[in-house]
């Protein structure tokens, strides 16, 4: 088992190189860059111009730039030099080694071309606002899901199943941004219960993850609190209600196919009780691969839902994702990519693994 | 069968229909039987013959939404046709086990053995789990598997296909039922290993007094196992008494057709006989006789009506009005087969 | 010469058995059940719409027909505006809706089939030719897979919009650049199966040449799987040109479309103007469900061994 993990680590590490290679040639190849911020100011001259974009290092070939990203090439030099660090030795050695300390394999992610802030911090400060919407999110439906899924099977074909199943069938192919529109409309204005976006009411909170904040929290915790949750309501209802009817549809369709296998047939004809046949014989087969969707949330959890997240303005990694992409602020826009990508091959992985757990015949 | 004392199975009247979505379809008809404490019942058929049906139908194994179960089915003297799935958790396992065809899929492929054979007794003993699991062991010793405590370790995928089947007859048996019902116990494995399963299964059964009720297409395990048996064709029993009468001397075309069907060293370089057509489907059951079509003793008067179940000297059963002839060897019908003069010949 | 045209002929012959009788089945079976004759209805009473829709309006899409008033939110449905007006220029939602449709189903329709055909290729060719070709092909896929397909749609929008294109164009090509890579998986997968069958063997020993069997052969019985997959991948289209719409990266203004609509209006919908959303979006849900209700229709009859229902 960790031999595979290995390898497969391995694997999952070259896919990743050769993503963010595509990844770099397309954003690069994208027109226009970071100097257009400034393209609408009529005193901004090609000088200026040019160097700014030395300083950013875009005046360099791309290979060099992508080298540089990587932290296989030093910032400080050029050409072939580039490759050696300052103490000697290649300088896509660790730090203490080479003496470079730049590039992502150097943990550096470098600086926002917007607005020169560390990405790491950009990120840092993006990550828990969506571990909060995403994880809440994920518990709710899944719940959900095995919940109204389970039952639906296990009375499929019941009035009430066939009900459900039409409205679950139609929920999962409304839009996101559409329904969230919906939902923010019908409660937000029309029935006026919950904000209408953004993750603190701005007039009596300091911004989220500010030190104000904090200390706003632990003066009166449980109005941040409550306050926190009001804002919770949309965007979570959002999540829940696009992502669920999806799942529930699919654990339906593994109970009912599970009810029919012969191994809950023999549980039957062996006279145990009702609530042993269900749970250990027909769900424990039915909901391993369910359970597998754990690890494959966490990609989610990192990158957060775009969508979900720029409706209701929730200052997430979703959404800061979206503005790097608008501002093709590259240094912040890759490391996402690049975390995101960590973030599936691990989840993957994860997957594998409990698939393994849960199902003795997998060997991996 | 027993005379003395009332029999512990007593099937009267079975009738088993499917709804489908062109109609409801009655698939077994008419079926009476009865199976006395000890005794081993085989039925016999072809696959679509009902028998399998009417076995799950006696423990109303079929789904209640598709099947629709008449007539009546008396365990020790109890109806269990209507019960409902509360009253009938206890007779499950704990009165009659049953034994599925295929192993593979029928044990459940994320437990253990030894947690399948603990849970059954679990639910018809009042025993702890810790004892039951001892007890499990105790019967996968029974069934004569090697290393029991380790085997019960194990998940189905991880034995071989007999030893499979072996833990499938343990987990029959750990309820204690005075009766079990074992559906083509033999046909998912080897034929080296079918003997000893075969063996096993009697073996156990005898021991403890349970009776078999043995579900089969295979009349070599009939001969070896059975004391009764009842031939089944298109949802009807058409012929049924002692097991060595009724091989030996089959008063019905259909059991004869399928006795002489049967490869054998005696009639080695002979050609052997087969039974043309096919059973027709449950949608579409002949008039009168159902074997009437494919019959080369059947009269006109075969395909007017339903010949009855009428009984012979021997206390068997017979569903044909041409007994005689059959029994005499001439085939004086629409149509002669070369088998036919083979069927003379014997 | 002649041994080989009888290889073919002979080799045809399970082919007919197992593609032509099987088809009819699934036909029967697809008509017989509710979802997929129901699908075909709410999409076929769409497309009618879109194409019909001109003219039984009396409006021209750019008509300002002088308001008898002037409201900056636009005007609810009434007789007049059955689908009441656009915010600010006052249009005519009916006819953006029509016209926007007609954008939306293009989009939808070429992409998944451009996307489908390119995948299918690659797949039959990494499938049935296997080796290095096929390593190379499968890790093009992995890596193409391994970026979010949201960056690679705004990027890519981005680039070709810049190269020139503004129009449905655009977005069409983002589409299949970047959507035949479950095809490939999936066809390669059937053909791997498909390649050690014995009709392909027989008539691989036959002489008939690789080209031949990959098209005339293996095609043929890999298929039942992509036509599954054409009617999601037209909703799937449709909905992920709404979704570049709503980010800002969409199809321009000038020529409408669903997912565009649902952009200029969203800032409108929630000071009162809910028709100008509430019209697509309608829409662009009901051709979603329709084409989801075909696909999966088609699905259990293709494959009557899922019981699913």
């Amino acid at each position: 088992m960790i031999k595979y993990a290995l390898k497969r680590i391995a694997l999952g590490v070259t896919i990743m190189l050769g993503s963010t290679v595509l990844i770099y040639a397309l954003l690069l190849a994208a027109p226009g860059g970071p100097e257009q911020k400034y393209a609408l100011n009529p005193k901004y001259t090609a000088a200026q111009k040019e160097g700014y974009l030395k300083s950013l290092g875009l005046d360099q070939p791309v290979p060099v730039q992508y080298c540089r990203w990587l932290g296989a090439c030093r910032r400080d030099a050029e050409g072939l030099d580039a490759l050696v660090g300052p103490t000697g030795f290649p300088s896509f050695l660790p730090s203490s080694i080479s003496g470079v300390y730049t590039g992502i394999i150097h943990g550096e992610l470098g600086y926002s071309y917007f607005n020169g802030e560390s990405v790491a911090d950009l990120i840092a400060a993006a990550a828990l606002p969506t571990l909060i919407l995403a994880g809440l999110s994920i518990v709710i439906w899944l719940t959900l899901a095995v919940i109204v899924g389970v039952y639906t099977g296990v009375k499929s074909g019941g009035r009430l199943d066939n009900s459900v199943t039409t409205v679950t069938y139609v929920l999962s192919t409304f839009p996101t941004f559409l329904l969230g529109f919906m939902l923010m409309f019908l409660f937000a204005i029309v029935l006026d219960l919950t904000p209408v976006d953004g993750m603190v009411n701005g007039r009596e909170s300091p911004a989220f993850g500010s030190d104000l904040y904090w200390q706003y929290f632990s003066v009166s915790p449980v109005t941040a609190l409550l306050d926190l949750a009001a804002h919770l309501v949309l965007p979570v209802m959002t999540l829940v209600i696009v992502s669920f009817s999806g799942d529930s549809r699919y654990v339906r369709a593994s109970v009912i196919d599970a009810l029919s296998m012969e191994h809950v047939r023999t549980a039957r004809a062996k006279g145990l009780a009702r609530s042993r046949v269900l749970m250990r014989h027909a769900l424990r087969t039915a909901l391993v691969p369910f359970a597998t969707n754990i690890g494959l949330a966490l990609p989610f959890l990192f990158g957060g839902a775009l969508i979900t997240e720029s409706i209701f303005s929730w200052p997430g990694v979703g959404r800061l994702t979206l503005q790097a992409t608008n501002n093709l602020d590259y240094p912040v826009l890759m490391s996402i990519l690049l975390i995101g990508s960590v973030m599936v091959v691990i989840g993957n992985l994860v997957a594998d693994m409990l698939y393994a757990i849960l199902d003795p015949r997998v060997r991996l | 069968m027993s005379k003395g004392g009332a029999p512990l199975l007593s099937v009267r009247d079975l009738a088993i229909s499917f709804r489908t979505h062109r109609g409801t379809i009655k698939v077994v008809d008419g079926v009476s039987f009865d199976l006395a404490a000890g005794e081993c019942l085989a039925v016999v058929g072809e696959s679509g013959s009902g028998k399998t049906v009417s076995a799950m139908a006696i423990i109303s194994l079929l789904s209640r939404k598709q099947a629709i179960i008449e007539g009546s089915v008396k365990f020790t003297g109890r109806e269990l046709v209507g019960l409902s799935e509360d009253d009938l958790r206890p007779i499950r396992g704990g009165g009659i086990g049953v034994i599925f065809q295929e192993p593979l899929s029928a044990l459940n492929p994320v437990t253990t053995i030894g947690e399948q054979i603990a849970e059954v007794i679990v639910a018809h003993r009042k025993l702890s789990w810790k004892e039951a699991h001892k007890l499990a062991i105790g019967y996968l010793e029974q069934v004569e598997i090697s290393q029991p405590d380790q085997r019960a370790k194990q998940y189905p995928h991880q034995l071989s296909g007999g030893m499979r089947q072996r833990a499938m007859i343990a987990m029959a048996l750990s309820g204690e039922p005075s009766m079990i019902i074992a559906d083509e116990p033999t046909t998912a494995l080897d034929v080296t290993i079918q003997a000893q399963v075969l063996d096993l299964l009697r073996r156990t059964t005898t021991e403890r007094g349970a009776a078999l009720l043995l579900i089969t297409h295979d009349l070599g395990v009939v001969a070896e196992t059975a004391d009764r048996v009842a031939v089944m064709y298109a949802g009807q029993i058409v012929e049924t008494g002692k097991a060595a009468n009724v091989l030996r001397e089959p008063a019905s075309p259909y059991t004869r057709d399928l006795v002489t069907s049967v490869p054998s060293f005696a009639a080695r370089g002979k050609k052997l006989s087969t039974i043309t057509g096919m059973v027709p489907s449950p949608d579409a059951f002949p008039a009168g006789c159902r074997f009437a079509p494919r019959c080369r003793y059947a009269i006109t008067a075969c395909t007017t009506a339903v010949p009855p179940l009428e009984p012979l000297k021997d206390g068997r059963l017979v569903r044909c009005i041409r007994t005689k002839e059959v029994l005499n060897g001439t085939a004086a019908g629409r149509r002669k087969a070369p088998a036919a003069k083979k069927g003379a010949a014997r | 010469m002649s041994a080989k045209a009888k290889g073919a002929t002979l080799a045809a012959a399970p082919k007919l058995s197992a593609s032509e009788s099987p088809w009819a089945q699934a036909r029967r079976r697809f008509f017989a059940g509710r979802q997929g004759p129901w699908g075909l209805r709410i999409l076929g009473f769409i497309v009618l719409f879109v194409i019909v829709g001109p003219f039984i309006s009396p409006y021209d899409r750019f008509s300002v027909p002088t308001p008898s008033e002037f409201v900056f939110l636009g005007r609810p449905p009434s007789f007049e505006h059955i689908f009441g007006e656009t915010a600010q220029l006052q249009l005519d939602v009916f006819m953006l809706t029509v016209n926007g449709g007609r954008g939306s189903l293009l989009i939808g329709f070429i992409s998944a089939i451009g996307g489908i055909t390119i995948g299918t290729l690659v797949g039959i060719i990494s499938g049935y030719f296997g080796g290095k070709l096929d390593g190379f092909l499968m890790r093009l896929v992995d890596v193409f897979l391994a970026i979010p397909s949201l960056f690679v749609i705004i990027v890519g929008a981005r680039i070709i919009s810049e190269l020139g294109g503004t129009g449905l164009m655009t977005v069409i090509i983002v589409f299949v650049a970047f959507g035949w890579m479950g095809t490939a998986r999936l066809v390669r997968g059937q053909v791997l199966a498909l390649r050690e069958m014995e009709f392909i063997e027989a008539a691989r020993a036959l002489g008939v040449s690789p080209v031949r069997i990959a098209l005339r052969h293996v095609l043929p019985n890999a298929i039942g799987p992509v036509v599954v997959s054409f009617p999601f991948a037209v909703g799937g289209a449709i909905i992920g040109e709404a979704f570049i719409s709503y980010l800002g990266f969409g199809v321009s203004p000038l020529s409408p479309t669903w997912g565009n609509m649902l952009s200029n209006s969203q800032q409108f919908f929630l000071q009162g103007n809910w028709w100008w959303v509430g019209f697509p979006g309608l829409f662009i849900v009901l051709t979603a469900l329709s084409v989801n209700m075909i696909g999966d229709a088609l699905r259990e009859s293709l494959e009557p061994e899922g019981r699913r229902s």
